[in-house]
């Protein structure tokens, strides 16, 4: 039997009300998604495109004006569906007089966690986030980049089998962002379906199996990496040899009737210099799409 | 229900993280300020104004916190993303509002007697001279003699043709006790003095003589009180005004025990009311922005505390309507009820179609008895614990409603 989508989106609209006696302006016109279970899919699109009403929509934090969404299997906003959910909003704005460790207990209790379990997974996910030693001290002295830790520890302490992330990694730095990168990789290796809308288009080629790109409110591409990013009639290679390897190999290509259409020293993506040369590269091989062409 | 003690836990960590805690030493130097500052002819006279402030400065302060804690969280969190957290749990509607109330209802209690505290250190730190004479609660068991009013039920007028009336307590009178006497005022056939004055017996005990007090028109009778006494004959004045006596109207103010009491029921009453202005601001925020609901709830509030006004207001179109009827009916229909009152012609037709609604002899008491600054006995305390449970039910099905309406 196939196994229920993780979201599955049928003509999904919003419209709000404009302001100042404007018509309704429309943030999402009909989309149509499938998310299958496992893995990672990214949601991208410029400013306005409708990417955190589409998730905000799908978490029942907005009703449709028309269509409608399943998560898990059940409706949007269904408490099944947000039990068996872990959310973390574009702003990690917690609340400033709860320690770390309250923050993420409290969460978990939403979930309806009992005392002894929140408490032992609070700790468990304060310790894979990296903040086992700031426990204790309130989240108002927290940098941004610990803040949104904290909130992907909330998203996760309940073990949830969608992790919905609304631009996880905006405003981190790369370490912060390396971290985070790798433990959504993590939660894809255990099983956890993600979920994630972002601006940053090398995390999503570097993280995600499926990507939806949205423009304007409507769905403009949808579909697996591989899918989305070939560019049909054409192979890249890499070569790593001296010049004239790299002359014979366009001299083989014009014989078989091709063309090289560009040839360029190959590059290592900076961020990855970045972190070699702080030493913080901790030598996870990206999930897919890493290496160079 | 899912949810509903985290999200009580949280909003109570909330409510006490600041948002209210400086209300206490804001109220403690103002009941001090005020104290310190109210006049009054005597020690007691000037303990008791200095509570009637300090208590009146708790109960403005603890609506406005009960209309801003109320309205504050969630509508600022659809507004924000720390309400993620909460919004995006399996926690539903009706969760959310019932731990927002259970939290923030908690924190407000706390909050109410941290305030009474804050009165009582204000009022002793404040009011020097010997202890003031405590508020109490006994009040008289019946009231014989005088001459009954036709139109109000209760109420005896001392008059110059029957000038006693005699009070029965139903226990007697404790060791320092004073006997505290609301008196209405007639023109009784003499001049127009401006001061009521009154005399008291005490047949339980011989030993005792008798007191005299004067007070203003609208100042109430006080006099010591032998211990042991059970009765007392209240006297009117020759040449003085006629007094209305009713049988609520006589108390006596006792010890410490009753002081405490009344303050259980002042809290009481004051919780129960900022309950309510909660629940309204809960509610409003539902469907509107906290800076709307925060207003909205506590306008409401604030026109409770007004209310002896709308009952004076509401007692005196009773009066003016009854008072035309009367005279109308006893001039026939040559009679004009309104020319000779000097009711103003645009009030007249809803002076006769309020005074057509009510049955002769009705009044407004609230009015008087608010304006007195009257301790609300175990009754008046119950009813105002009900009808703010009451508001607070109502309001909470309705932001139940609302929230359903907007996640």
């Amino acid at each position: 039997m196939t196994p229920t989508p993780a979201v599955e989106a049928r003509g999904l609209t919003k419209r709000f009300r404009g302001r100042g006696g404007a018509g309704p302006v429309a943030a999402l016109e009909g989309l149509d998604l499938v998310v299958p279970r496992g893995g990672v899919a990214g949601l991208l699109g410029p400013n306005g495109s409708g990417k955190s009403t589409t998730i905000r929509l799908l978490l029942g934090l907005h009703r449709p004006t028309a269509g409608e969404a399943r998560v898990l299997g059940f409706p949007a906003g269904h408490p099944e569906a947000r039990r068996r959910t872990g959310y973390m909003p574009e702003e990690s704005d917690l609340y400033p007089f709860l320690t770390a460790r309250e923050s993420v207990e409290t969460a978990a209790a939403l979930h309806g966690m009992g005392r002894r379990e929140r408490r032992e997974a609070a700790a468990r996910m304060l310790e894979r986030v990296g903040l086992a030693d700031e426990a204790r001290r309130r989240v108002e002295g927290f940098s941004r980049g610990m803040k949104r830790r904290v909130a992907l520890a909330q998203a996760l302490v309940h073990g949830p089998e969608l992790l919905v992330l609304d631009e996880p990694t905006a405003g981190l730095d790369p370490v912060g962002r390396e971290g985070l990168l790798s433990l959504l990789a993590e939660c894809r290796g255990r099983g956890v379906t993600v979920l994630l809308s972002s601006h940053a288009l090398s995390d999503v080629e570097r993280l995600c199996d499926r990507v939806a790109i949205l423009g304007a409110g409507r769905l403009a591409v949808e579909g697996t990496l591989a899918e989305v990013l070939e560019k049909r009639g054409a192979t890249a290679l890499e070569i790593e040899g001296p010049g004239a390897a790299v002359e014979a190999a366009r001299r083989a290509a014009e014989e078989a009737g091709g063309r090289v259409v560009s040839a360029r020293p190959a590059r290592e993506p900076l961020e990855r210099v970045f972190l070699r040369l702080l030493g913080r590269d901790r030598g996870a091989p990206p999930p897919d799409g890493g290496g160079g062409t | 229900m899912t949810g509903v003690l985290p999200v009580a836990a949280l909003r109570l960590r909330e409510a006490l993280a600041g948002r209210i805690l400086f209300l206490l030493p804001l109220h403690f130097l103002l009941a001090l300020a005020a104290a310190s500052a109210v006049p009054g002819p005597t020690p007691e006279a000037r303990g008791e104004a200095a509570d009637a402030a300090a208590l009146a400065l708790a109960a403005v302060l603890g609506l406005a916190a009960a209309a801003v804690l109320g309205a504050g969280p969630l509508a600022d969190e659809r507004l924000r993303p720390r309400g993620g957290v909460v919004l995006a749990s399996p926690a539903g509607p009706a969760a959310r509002v019932l731990g927002t109330a259970l939290g923030t209802g908690g924190a407000l209690l706390l909050l109410v007697g941290a305030l009474l505290a804050s009165a009582l250190a204000a009022v002793d730190l404040g009011s020097e001279g010997p202890p003031r004479a405590p508020r109490g609660l006994w009040r008289a068991a019946s009231l014989d003699g005088g001459v009954p009013d036709d139109r109000e039920p209760g109420l005896s007028w001392l008059t110059a043709a029957a000038p006693e009336a005699t009070v029965r307590f139903d226990a007697p009178a404790p060791a320092d006790a004073w006997l505290e006497v609301e008196a209405r005022p007639r023109l009784g056939g003499a001049g127009m003095p401006g001061l009521k004055r009154a005399s008291f017996r005490f047949p339980d005990a011989p030993g005792a003589g008798a007191a005299r007090d004067a007070a203003g028109l609208q100042g109430a009778l006080r006099v010591p009180v032998p211990a042991g006494a059970r009765r007392v004959v209240v006297a009117r004045e020759r040449d003085n005004l006629d007094l209305g006596l009713r049988t609520a109207g006589v108390r006596l103010d006792v010890g410490p025990r009753p002081r405490a009491l009344a303050r259980a029921l002042h809290a009481a009453a004051l919780g129960a009311g900022l309950l309510a202005a909660m629940a309204a601001a809960i509610a409003l925020s539902t469907v509107a922005g906290a800076g709307v609901a925060a207003a909205g709830s506590l306008s409401l509030a604030l026109l409770s505390l007004f209310r002896a006004t709308f009952a004076d207001a509401a007692g005196m179109l009773a009066h003016a309507g009854a008072m035309e009827r009367a005279i109308e009916a006893a001039h026939g229909a040559h009679g004009h009820g309104a020319e000779l009152t000097g009711t103003p012609p645009a009030l007249a037709p809803l002076f006769r179609a309020l005074s057509a609604l009510l049955p002769d002899g009705t009044r407004f008491d609230l009015g008087g008895a608010v304006a007195g600054g009257e301790v609300p006995d175990p009754g008046d305390a119950g009813t105002a614990v009900l009808a703010g449970l009451a508001a607070a039910a109502l309001f909470l099905a309705l932001a139940v409603l609302g929230a359903r309406r907007r996640p």
